[in-house]
């Protein structure tokens, strides 16, 4: 019977060759004689073997120290076949502790990509898959979004058993359970499921892992791209998905019954279910004293509201409710805007754009030239536009208070600008009114979400009395204690 | 957003159910307090307020021992017992829910458009609003009824400013103790009559996760309370002013002052609005439910769009503006009567 020849499209399933040259040339085929593959040909005991890898994926030393020298001084008869040396490697010599043993080039071929070195037998349609990844990988290091004072300043990076090694090391229990799958069709991306296995319902878990094998992408490049295909919440500024980059925040929400997810070249794990108020928690709440970390966290709420409405209520009050000011600030106000050329809603829009423009380009500029543009953008421009009579100063003092409370809860940057922009068009148009509407809109819209059947606004609505000592206040672990509360006992939650 | 409120398993709360049942009383004391605008007495409108919260009490025990039997709704059980019978009831309980969406729609319209001059017409603001409601009945009752919670804070740090800036216009002397028989009997029918949320109450079981009757009672016991009370606060600050004025409670806010606001009217308005976006839309969503019924296979959105358009055109036939219905009639109520028509 012929043997089937794979090819670069036609690989996975197809078994190895038992013939060393046909192995060769079928990996030689299948990667297009790639210029990074490395081959080393040698001979152990008398049988022809080779061993593969890509370079710069493997580490050289470790190569060279594990692999290569045991092999070399394997003391077999000549007469040696090459199953029995097969046997021998398998059951006698350890070589390294990610080992496995490869049948298909499927197998094979995503291994290597990995990291992997390949040992090739001549007349053995199996190969050993050795684990000495060695390629370039950042360091941990405290993660850029979600700063910290008191907490761990360690943060996920881009190599997805790196960061389960971080979890783990976190949470040292036989419950923590690791699932790591490849998906996406074209770039095979390691992704790690991690859960409590007396927390969470398999039936959940393996929902999960098949989303996620049947995403269609053929590339996986950052948390976003798998996102929508996680997230249960369609139409809506929220998500029912959150990421995070600490560790100890993953751990946290672990305990809490949830899921989180890594994948391979993204240091953002994704944590699902989300709730709306675990934006307003940062670890340091933990950290710091009860009393003090309750009135931090009411800040947060507040600087919600603020971010969201403050430049909508002031458009709607200056241009429909001027009634609603008292005249010593209203004369200040109409003094201020007489001589701007703009319509106040306007003048709002421009700003609040500004403002965009100015965050993008210090997010997408080195770092060395970043802060010059804040300079620049926040001092030079705002001021000169101030001075030239652009816009007016009560409107630039409100709007830099609404961005400056949006810095206080990062997480929600994306709906905050979108919604900030709505209630300033429905503040100048309709007033409190259209303000009002807009906030009813999104109030029942972040109230219908669920994901996974936990209502993303719990334990708020529904009320579950038992969580609350950790929503809106913080009680102490004295009083927490034996109040732990995971996300399936909140009331509400649909466990079908 | 999973509508699964169309399709699926009850999930509402009882305690949710009580907040969205006060909530639409709250709504409809706000733009007009029927008993003050009938010209009752104090103790008059506060012995008909009792008296009509205990007819409430039995009149929704039917409806309590039948949520406690079936897990379907009123509309569905009859269709399934007899067609004809079923397309009779879902065509009264709808008309009876499209009518009550247009009184609050116009009214709540009206209120804005006289109180608050944004230079918008009247039909503009009722538009508006309709959409709005009409996306968050999109959202389902489960989405409406949490939203219950955050809105009746709200409205109680409302009542806790306006109480406090209120306390030195308070005069004992405002309230009236002049009592008829027949005036507390007609104030009795004016209760009853003038709020629609008994009927949302008894439509809701359906939506109810668990202990319906708890739900049921709990709301009435909170109707009673919210419109006493605001019936009071409305009397003590204004005294017979209440009687001639359009609206008491917003001119009850307007009395109230606190240092840094004057006239904060306009911030009870917000939660005025929401009060009647809640109120509608649920109204809304349940309109579409029992359109559902009958017509299993449309979408969702389909039916909801219908019930929306079905209250603008009702509210352009009160109002003017012979365009204006033209074209509404054209493209608000023709689309969703051929959606409706078309084969399943």
């Amino acid at each position: 019977m012929k043997r089937m020849v794979p090819d670069m499209y036609n690989y996975k399933g197809v078994k190895l060759a038992a013939s060393l040259d046909d192995k060769l040339n079928d990996i030689k085929h299948i990667l297009n004689n790639s210029s990074d593959l490395l081959i080393n040909p040698m001979e152990i005991a008398g049988v022809r073997t080779a061993l593969i890898a890509f370079e710069g994926m493997i580490s050289t030393s470790t190569t060279s120290r594990m692999i290569m020298v045991p092999l070399m001084g394997v003391k077999l008869p000549d007469d040696t076949t090459s199953m029995q040396l097969f046997e021998h490697i398998r059951d006698k010599m350890m070589l390294t502790l990610d080992r496995a043993i490869s049948e298909d080039y499927g197998d094979i071929i995503t291994r290597v990509m990995s990291g992997f070195a390949i040992l090739l037998i001549d007349g053995v349609d199996k190969a050993f898959s050795l684990g000495v990844q060695g390629y370039e990988t950042r360091g941990v290091d405290e993660p850029s979004s979600e700063g910290n004072i008191t907490g761990a300043h360690e943060g996920f990076v881009e190599t997805v058993r790196t960061n389960m090694s971080l979890v783990r090391r976190r949470i040292k229990s036989p419950l923590l359970q690791f699932k790591l799958f490849s998906i996406s069709s074209k770039s095979n991306v390691d992704v790690i499921l991690c859960y409590m296995a007396d927390r969470v319902s398999m039936k959940l878990v393996k929902g999960l892992e098949k989303r996620l094998k049947d995403i269609p992408l053929e590339t996986i490049l950052g948390c976003g791209y798998a996102e929508p295909y996680l997230n249960n919440t369609k139409l809506s500024v929220f998500s029912g998905v959150s990421t995070t980059e600490r560790p100890d925040v993953m751990c946290a929400r672990l305990i809490e019954g949830r899921i989180g997810l890594l994948i391979e070249g993204t240091p953002f794990a994704l944590v699902m279910p989300a709730l709306f108020s675990d934006n307003f928690h940062t670890i340091d709440d933990y950290n710091f004293r009860p009393y003090y970390a309750t009135f931090i966290r009411l800040i947060r709420y507040a600087a919600f509201m603020i971010a969201v409405f403050l430049p909508g209520i002031y458009t709607a009050a200056v241009i429909h409710h001027r009634e609603l000011i008292r005249k010593e600030l209203l004369l200040n106000l109409a003094e201020a805007e007489a001589s701007a050329p703009l319509p106040i809603m306007a003048e709002a829009l421009i700003v609040l754009l500004f403002y965009e423009v100015i965050r993008e380009a210090g997010v997408r500029l080195p770092k060395s030239v970043g802060g010059a543009v804040s300079i620049i953008g926040g001092l030079v421009i705002g001021d000169t536009a101030v001075s030239a009579g652009i816009i007016t100063n009560p409107m630039l003092l409100v709007c830099a208070i609404s961005v400056t409370a949006s810095f206080v809860i990062p997480a929600l940057n994306q709906p905050v600008t979108v919604l900030r922009l709505m209630s300033v068009i429905a503040g100048g148009l309709m007033g409190l009114y259209g303000v009002a509407l807009i906030a009813a809109a999104a109030l029942v819209n972040i109230c219908s979400l669920e994901n996974y059947g936990v209502p993303v606004t719990s334990p708020m609505s529904p009320l579950t009395g038992r969580a609350m000592g950790d929503v809106f206040v913080r009680l102490g672990f004295k009083r927490l204690d034996g109040r732990n509360v995971t996300v399936e006992e909140y009331n509400g939650v649909d466990k079908n | 957003m999973k509508n699964y409120q169309l399709s699926g398993s009850p999930k509402v709360g009882f305690v949710q159910l009580a907040l969205i049942v006060m909530i639409c009383r709250i709504f409809t004391l706000m733009t007009h307090i029927p008993l003050i605008r009938d010209g009752f007495s104090f103790s008059e409108q506060l012995l008909a307020l009792a008296i009509s919260s205990v007819v409430a009490a039995l009149l929704i025990i039917p409806f309590v021992i039948f949520y406690s039997r079936y897990d379907c709704g009123i509309v569905d059980c009859i269709y399934g017992r007899s067609r004809l019978w079923g397309n009779i009831a879902a065509a009264v309980y709808l008309l009876y829910l499209i009518l009550a969406c247009v009184t609050d729609v116009s009214e709540f319209s009206s209120f804005i458009g006289a109180r608050f001059d944004f230079g918008a017409d009247e039909c503009i603001i009722a538009l508006i609003l309709i959409i709005v409601c009409m996306y968050c009945a999109y959202c389902g009752a489960e989405g409406i009824c949490r939203s219950g919670g955050a809105v009746m804070v709200l409205f109680l740090v409302m009542v806790a400013f306006m109480v406090g800036g209120s306390c030195e216009k308070i005069s004992a002397e405002h309230i009236r103790c002049e009592m008829s028989a027949g005036n507390v009997i007609s104030a009795v029918y004016d209760d009853m009559a003038g709020g629609t949320e008994l009927i949302v109450l008894c439509l809701m079981g359906k939506f109810t996760r668990n202990r319906y009757r708890c739900g049921a009672y709990l709301s009435l016991a909170g109707r009673l309370i919210i419109a006493a009370g605001i019936t009071l606060s409305v009397i003590l600050v204004l005294g017979d002013y209440a009687y001639i004025c359009g609206y008491p409670f917003l001119d009850t806010g307007s009395a109230a002052g606190i240092h840094f606001l004057q006239r904060i009217d306009a911030v009870y308005m917000i939660v005025w609005s929401l009060a009647a976006v809640l109120t509608i839309s649920l109204k809304i969503f349940l309109g579409a439910d029992i359109l559902r019924t009958i017509l299993p296979k449309r979408l969702p959105m389909v039916l909801i769009f219908s019930v929306g358009a079905y209250i603008l055109f009702l509210l352009d036939i009160r109002g003017s503006g012979m365009l204006m219905l033209i074209l509404l009639a054209l493209g608000g109520a023709a689309v969703p009567i051929c959606q409706l028509l078309r084969k399943e």
